[in-house]
């Protein structure tokens, strides 16, 4: 009975209401159970990828469920992401690992989307990034895809200050040699991923002048100001006052937003809602959704990092404490069953740290104070030498 | 593991034409002797002794400035090829009669006479074989001079050859590393590599001493992400080499830009802050300009550091070709049909053959010793201070430690000898001496005492 009023409806659709964007909203609700029973409907596979970039997104579980999509013998992949950093965008990394330099950080996951699936996939899936919030390192990722939709209040950036970002220290030959292979790399994966170089040189080097305007639809990009009504800047080579950097309405830099990305053709379209961008996709009619494990892989990998990063700080308070201990005590067996206890701490934390590796960078160790694994390797060393030569 | 890339239907008959003669040419009757004659397709004549072809591409000696030099040119550069004093005159348009219909096996080619035709036997009129080998594969195994070695690069030649290897595909994928490598890795690729092996860079990130490693090749392709350049040398706090040992680094550039073929301008604005700009005339030549007004396309301005893109690498011609896949190369490189020598294994985008395999090994080593390396030092260290103040038998059982952590040490060097002078500003040659020895003393040290 179901299949046959789902047949009905699609029928409906299919014949006159399709062309309505109200009924576009209605119909994928609809059709989906319908779509679940038809053998060529094409299969789509959906994930949120949202938190922290490089920490909550990370290059582990997007692997996973992208091997799930895989294996459930997906044809479209849609991916929505939602970059909550845990400091503002605007906020610069300590030292050199300023917020352009995500970019390496990118790195890791970016192949997951392009040589992954070239090599583990029979049939390329038909890829989709929709963006509610890409900013720092999550901004390369959407460029992968062919296809770029945008929720209305969307925003891709805050990699900005590629130009600005050694400040004075040392040769300025060298950092415009730094400047060169980071701009010339981000660069790469926009060409890749079948976008205009300049909107991400636009994004990342302040006093970059780029502009554009409108041939046959299709945008022309000028590394210059307007110079005629049908021209609209992008970015200038003026500073950007406070309140712009807060609202993210940077001229310097370029921020995209839904209606900017959409005007230069890096977006696709504006949605709010699943079923709107099925329906921009030509899927609403017929498709079934794929009950993946993406969200249950991505909550799993949150929750053991979580898990993994509070172990990690206690273990290293309770070594700490250890080691004030000096020998652990008079006896040899209090003091080779202190450090037979340091020892096991050390290789908890050296495993928790290797898991959750990828996660735990330069900044996390730094915020933490938590040494890398070679100083716990060393520590480690030094306790099986002391054991090795106390007596009793 | 083999695969064939068969040539595009949509291709052109003039393009599958020749392409098909190319195969045909018949190479076992090419010796050192052979002189050949190329008209490019800007009409220039080259002339010289003919030292190889395969599948179309031909390398000729000449003699310019009075000094020897190998060329190569693939059949897309010229319009005319001769061998002189041979009845067989051909260009590449010719007809696919010419195309045999089996492939001869490797054992049907003469024997070889000389080194340079070592290759060509082995090639014959059989599928020619390629093989990917690896320079760096990012991460944290990519550092030239550590992870990228002239010495397991020329362990791996004898490989190549027992697999009957024609082509050599370098994939780069390094940010750089040591100047000191380059000259090293340069001659091994240039002088052993090119001598038997169709030898092809395949940029995916190849940044400083990596561009500057891949320079010598000639033959080169960009995956679609592609970066090459930015290689301004440096140390310490972005410290610029300057003065005598920057003058040394752009001429070592310029020789370097020689053998690869390329127009020295390009390296200069990838290593001091030089403007270029090119033109590529209706017939396809280029022509680099130092400045940003000469030339049509502006490709570094002023006060920049220059890397290419796939983008610009191919508008230039700089870059032959723009591939992500084996499949893609292998049509960029105009190979009708290629075997990929080796074995397909999870996790690689191409077959691992041997001589990959020991990059792989060796890479492997390195970083293991790398991450191993300073607790070696600490318990060396620490053991032989700690046996300062110990009995004879606590010195006895440090002793045997320091030893253990020395050994270690001693392996990694061997192993990787760039570590000498990485983790102890020493000479590899001079490691022995300086650092072996009077260590090994010290231990020995330990135990005189103890048996006093």
């Amino acid at each position: 009975m179901l299949q046959r009023i789902g047949k009905v409806l699609s029928s409906l659709a299919r014949g006159v209401l399709a062309a309505t964007v109200g009924v576009a909203a209605l119909a994928p609700a609809t059709v989906r159970a319908q779509g679940s029973e038809t053998p060529t409907a094409p299969r789509v596979y959906y994930m949120e990828l949202n938190g922290e970039f490089g920490y909550d997104i990370s290059q582990t579980p997007i692997r996973e469920a992208m091997r799930d999509a895989r294996n459930q013998n997906a044809d479209v992949v849609i991916i929505r992401i939602d970059t909550t950093p845990k400091h503002s965008e605007f906020e610069r990394l300590p030292d050199d690992k300023q917020n352009f330099d995500e970019l390496f950080r990118a790195q890791d996951v970016l192949p997951i989307f392009t040589d992954e699936i070239r090599r583990e996939w029979t049939k390329k899936p038909r890829l989709v990034f929709w963006v509610k919030k890409a900013m720092g390192g999550g901004a390369f990722l959407p460029f992968v895809a062919p296809e770029i939709y945008m929720t209305s209040d969307a925003r891709i950036g805050g990699i900005g200050g590629i130009g600005v970002m050694y400040g004075g220290t040392g040769d300025e030959v060298v950092r415009q040699k730094q400047y060169s292979l980071r701009m010339a790399r981000a660069e790469g994966y926009f060409i890749a991923g079948g976008y205009d170089p300049k909107i991400v040189r636009a994004m990342a080097e302040p006093a970059y002048v780029l502009s554009y305007r409108l041939e046959g639809g299709r945008p022309v990009f000028l590394e210059r100001l307007p110079e005629r009504p049908d021209e609209f800047v992008l970015t200038t080579d003026e500073p950007d006052t406070m309140q712009a950097q807060v609202r993210g309405q940077t001229r310097s830099v370029l921020t995209l937003t839904a209606d900017v990305a959409r005007a230069i053709g890096a977006s696709k379209g504006t949605v709010d809602n699943l079923d709107d961008l099925l329906f921009q996709l030509g899927l609403s009619r017929s498709h079934t959704m794929i009950n993946g494990r993406a969200n249950r892989i991505m909550e799993g990998w949150k929750r053991d990092l979580e898990l993994a990063s509070k172990e990690i700080l206690k273990g290293v308070e309770e070594l700490a404490r250890a080691s004030e201990n000096q020998g652990g005590g008079n006896t040899f067996e209090a003091r080779t069953q202190n450090r037979g206890k340091q020892i096991r701490q050390i290789n908890d934390i050296i495993a928790r740290l290797k898991r959750f590796g990828e996660a735990f960078g330069p900044r996390w160790h730094n915020e933490n104070g938590v040494p890398p694994i070679s100083q716990f390797e060393i520590q480690r060393e030094q306790l099986e030498l002391q054991q090795l030569v106390d007596k009793k | 593991m083999k695969f064939r890339h068969l040539q595009s239907k949509m291709l052109s008959a003039l393009g599958a034409l020749a392409i098909g003669l190319a195969v045909a040419m018949p190479l076992a009757n090419a010796d050192a002797a052979t002189r050949g004659k190329i008209t490019l397709k800007d009409g220039t004549i080259v002339e010289g002794e003919l030292v190889r072809e395969v599948d179309g591409l031909i390398w000729i000696k000449v003699v310019t400035d009075g000094k020897e030099e190998t060329k190569m040119f693939t059949s897309s550069d010229y319009s005319k090829f001769e061998k002189l004093g041979d009845a067989t005159a051909a260009t590449p348009a010719a007809t696919p009669a010419a195309k045999p219909e089996s492939k001869p096996t490797p054992d049907a080619a003469p024997a070889p006479a000389s080194k340079p035709t070592e290759s060509k036997a082995r090639s014959g009129n059989r599928v020619p074989r390629a093989a990917i080998l690896t320079l760096g594969e990012g991460g944290d195994k990519d550092m030239v001079g550590v992870y990228v070695m002239a010495k397991p690069l020329r362990d791996a030649i004898p490989l190549l050859k027992k697999e009957n290897v024609d082509i050599v595909v370098f994939r780069i994928n390094s940010g750089g590393g040591a100047l000191l490598e380059i000259q090293k890795l340069s001659d091994v690729i240039y002088d052993e590599y090119r001598k038997d092996f169709r030898t092809v860079a395949w940029i995916d990130y190849a940044i400083s001493a990596a561009a500057m490693t891949a320079h010598c090749i000639e033959e080169v392709y960009m995956t679609p992400e592609g970066a090459y350049g930015a290689c301004t040398g440096w140390s310490g706090q972005l410290v610029a080499v300057k003065d005598r040992g920057l003058e040394e680094v752009l001429y070592q550039m310029e020789k370097i830009s020689a053998r690869g073929n390329h127009d020295p301008q390009i390296m200069r604005a990838m290593q001091i802050m030089e403007p270029l700009s090119a033109t590529v005339s209706d017939r396809g030549q280029v022509t680099f300009y130092q400045d940003t007004t000469s030339g049509n396309i502006v490709l570094n301005p002023k006060g920049r550091v220059f890397t290419f893109t796939s983008q610009t690498a191919e508008s230039v011609r700089f870059s032959s070709g723009t591939a992500s896949t084996l499949d893609e190369l292998a049509k960029a490189m105009n190979l009708e049909e290629v075997e990929w020598v080796g074995v397909k294994k999870p996790g690689y985008a191409w077959p691992i053959c041997a001589a990959e395999q020991l990059q792989m090994d060796f890479r492997e080593r390195t970083y293991k010793d790398e991450q191993a390396f300073d607790g070696y030092r600490i318990t060396l260290d620490t053991a032989l201070q700690m046996a300062q103040q110990g009995d004879d038998e606590t010195k006895a059982k440090l002793a045997g430690k320091a030893r253990e952590a020395m050994n270690r040490i001693i392996s990694a060097i061997n192993n990787n000898p760039n570590m000498a002078l990485f983790k102890f500003n020493m000479y590899p040659d001079r490691f022995r001496e300086e650092w072996i020895d009077p260590t090994d003393k010290r231990i020995r040290d330990l135990l005189k005492k103890e048996r006093k």
